[in-house]
């Protein structure tokens, strides 16, 4: 009996030693699965349906990290990851933009120092954004295990179809970034093209136009990927008008940035117009308001610098959709009888 | 002094004070194949300062077709304008002539021709008429990109299909030398022919490599030849009377301040293309008979009055420099 004892003891000992070892890695890795698990189901949908994008580029910066710390304990959330460095960017992009903003108020006012400052600050900040936006492109690329542009990923899940479609806008933006930057941050120049293919594998309809919206635009933008017979700007307005008739006005962005790239100022216009005239006619879709307002500053953004180029100063409230050279008609009487 | 005047003064130092002088707006149209969001779009904001401090506001526009804003630019609806070094010649045969097929082998000769002509002593040669160019880039080394490595020489050339820029009388002239099937292509559909094999063979920069994906038209078979045939660059040229004095040294100055970072582009780019797909000429003795064949060819563009003879020598000279003994050193006929 008492050997039995201290059999029973000695096996307890070992039992307990060898759950003390690995015991804390089994706590992080239950904790790191549950973590992933929740922001995929909850945490994520949650912030793409609050349209405080402030605090969507904060929650990127700030848990980032943290939820990505957990790939070393276990399988990493890429997935998650997709979008949180996707958010994360956001708030370097803004950087960028106002120091772009004080860029231009310094070439108008005559100041070189200041606009050569200015400059070297706005390259920075795109650089960290293309380093982000790079991140969550190679994170959908590793969540689906495909070679993007050749192939599509296993797209079932509406979930999925999100992390694909994020994982795509980040890789334009990073190549677009990394051009801003003027510095080489390692992100291929082919992305374009792959994303360009890639984003055939979403179907336009239930994802307001933007797919094509993508397609049109990387056709603008890599000389001769058009297919025969398509027209790149047909594209661009139908995606356009189909992201608004929905409710998410993503696709509004690409045609605008399409246009910029062609210098074609009065289109600029006309899609901020309609973007502006959008929200006040359809409501935002709620489950996607975070994209929907992301949209919207990114076309204030490109107001602002246009605004900024002719008055020194950025969209006043309340003009979004208005321009400083737009004509004016001032109604007025005849009183030429009372002079 | 009554209390009106004193007014009046007051309020017109107050003016002359709180007005900045204003800087001379200028328009400068970039030519770039992807537009104002494009890679030499973006290089080219960078001239906005520099120029602020010559007391010019330079308004950027992006053109994606290199022959319009050419046409612009002639028409006087540019004061500036960014173009490749061929489309740069009708402005200026000297620079234009540094594109030269086969005239500059290595990185080392050109940086010492484009530093020399930055410098204040090349301002001659930088200037033909009103126009001036207001510096040169370089792009990289032309590689012929072949959709099999079949072609190992220059005598298998012959038949094959390339896709040539025909408004190049260089490109054509080259092309029918070496008995090759002119394909007419543009800087924006060249890389569409050679993906889906409408071309045997493109000539383009490393640069183009990856972003328009040669690597699809080079597949499994295709080979890079690597001869470096011509050096690509491209060139601010600016209607000299609409620019503040000196204005065209400064923006050389500038362009010279971004050889490195241009260089560095370059050295990436080539990097990018596979070991697997550079295919070195058979021998020395080959290599040698292109410098001449390619030599030949000058000589012919410079008596059709192409090429300008004194770019020609300068590049000789710089290339007998770096090896003097190369036999065209002994020869003389550039």
């Amino acid at each position: 009996m008492k050997n039995n004892n201290n059999k029973l003891k000695k096996i307890v000992s070992v039992v307990t030693l060898a759950l003390m070892g690995s015991g804390c890695n089994l706590i992080y890795k239950t904790t790191g699965d549950t973590m992933a698990g929740y922001s995929a189901a909850h945490a994520v949908p949650y912030v793409l349906s609050i349209d405080d994008t402030q605090m969507g580029c904060a929650t990127g910066e700030a848990m980032t990290p943290f939820l990505m710390s957990f790939s070393r304990v276990t399988n990493p959330a890429d997935n998650v990851g997709v979008l949180m460095y996707s958010s994360a960017a956001t708030c370097a992009e803004q950087k960028a933009w106002d120091h772009e903003l004080t860029y231009l108020r310094a070439v108008r006012a005559g100041d070189a120092s200041e606009a050569e400052d200015a400059r070297e600050q706005e390259k920075r900040s795109y650089a960290i954004a293309a380093q982000r936006q790079y991140k969550a492109y190679k994170h959908m690329e590793a969540y689906f295990d495909v070679k993007i542009g050749e192939e599509c990923g296993d797209l079932d899940d509406r979930e999925d179809q999100l992390v694909w479609l994020m994982g795509m806008i980040s890789g334009l933006q990073a190549l677009n970034s990394q051009l801003s930057s003027l510095s080489d941050q390692g992100i291929p120049t082919d992305v374009a093209s792959k994303v360009g293919r890639a984003a055939e594998c979403l179907d336009d309809a239930k994802w307001w136009g933007v797919p094509s919206s993508i397609r049109a635009l990387v056709w603008t933008m890599v000389p001769g990927v058009m297919p025969k017979g398509q027209d790149a700007w047909v594209r661009l307005s139908q995606s356009s008008k189909q992201g608004a008739n929905n409710g998410v006005r993503l696709a509004h962005v690409f045609e605008a940035l399409a246009a910029l790239n062609a210098g074609n100022t009065e289109l600029v216009k006309d899609v901020i117009r309609a973007h502006v005239a959008s929200i006040k006619s359809m409501p935002v879709r709620k489950d996607a308001a975070m994209l929907d307002r992301i949209a919207t500053l990114t076309l204030r953004s490109i107001s602002d610098r246009m605004w900024t180029e002719q008055t020194g100063h950025r969209t006043p409230m309340g003009r979004f959709g208005k321009f400083p050279d737009d004509q004016v008609k001032v109604e007025t009487i005849d009183i030429d009888d009372l002079l | 002094m009554s209390f009106k005047k004193l007014l009046a003064a007051g309020f017109a130092a107050s003016m002359a004070v709180g007005t900045v002088q204003a800087a001379e707006k200028r328009s400068f149209c970039v030519f770039d194949p992807v537009g104002a969001n494009g890679p030499l779009f973006n290089l080219m904001k960078e001239s906005k300062t520099v120029a602020l401090k010559a007391g010019v506001e330079l308004e950027l526009r992006a053109y994606t077709d290199e022959k319009i804003a050419a046409e612009d630019f002639k028409a006087g609806q540019c004061d500036s304008v960014l173009l490749t070094g061929t489309r740069a010649r009708e402005f200026n045969k000297f620079t234009g002539t540094l594109e030269a097929m086969g005239a500059i082998t290595s990185n080392d000769q050109l940086r010492l021709i484009l530093q020399t002509l930055h410098s204040p002593k090349g301002a001659k040669f930088m200037k033909e008429g009103s126009y001036e160019v207001a510096g040169v880039l370089p792009a990289g080394a032309i590689y012929l990109f072949m959709r099999d490595q079949s072609v190992k020489d220059v005598k298998d050339l012959q038949g094959k299909k390339i896709a040539t820029q025909d408004y190049d009388p260089a490109a054509l002239t080259m092309v029918r030398h070496v008995g090759g099937s002119v394909v007419p292509a543009t800087s924006s559909t060249f890389a569409g022919k050679f993906n889906n094999g409408s071309v045997d063979i493109a000539y383009a920069p490393a640069v183009a490599y990856t972003p328009l994906e040669l690597y699809k038209g080079l597949g499994n078979e295709g080979g890079v030849f690597n001869y470096k045939i011509a050096q690509m660059n491209f060139q601010i040229i600016i209607h000299s009377d609409r620019m503040p004095e000196g204005f065209g040294q400064m923006s050389r100055d500038f362009s010279m301040g971004r050889f490195d970072e241009a260089f560095e582009l370059i050295k990436t780019a080539e990097a990018e293309i596979k070991p697997q797909y550079w295919v070195d000429p058979l021998s020395k003795e080959h290599s040698t008979g292109y410098d001449n064949m390619l030599r030949d060819v000058r000589i012919k563009l410079r008596d059709d009055e192409v090429y300008h003879p004194k770019a020609l020598k300068l590049m000789y000279k710089v290339r007998c420099k770096q090896d003097a003994s190369r036999p065209e050193c002994a020869e003389g006929l550039e």
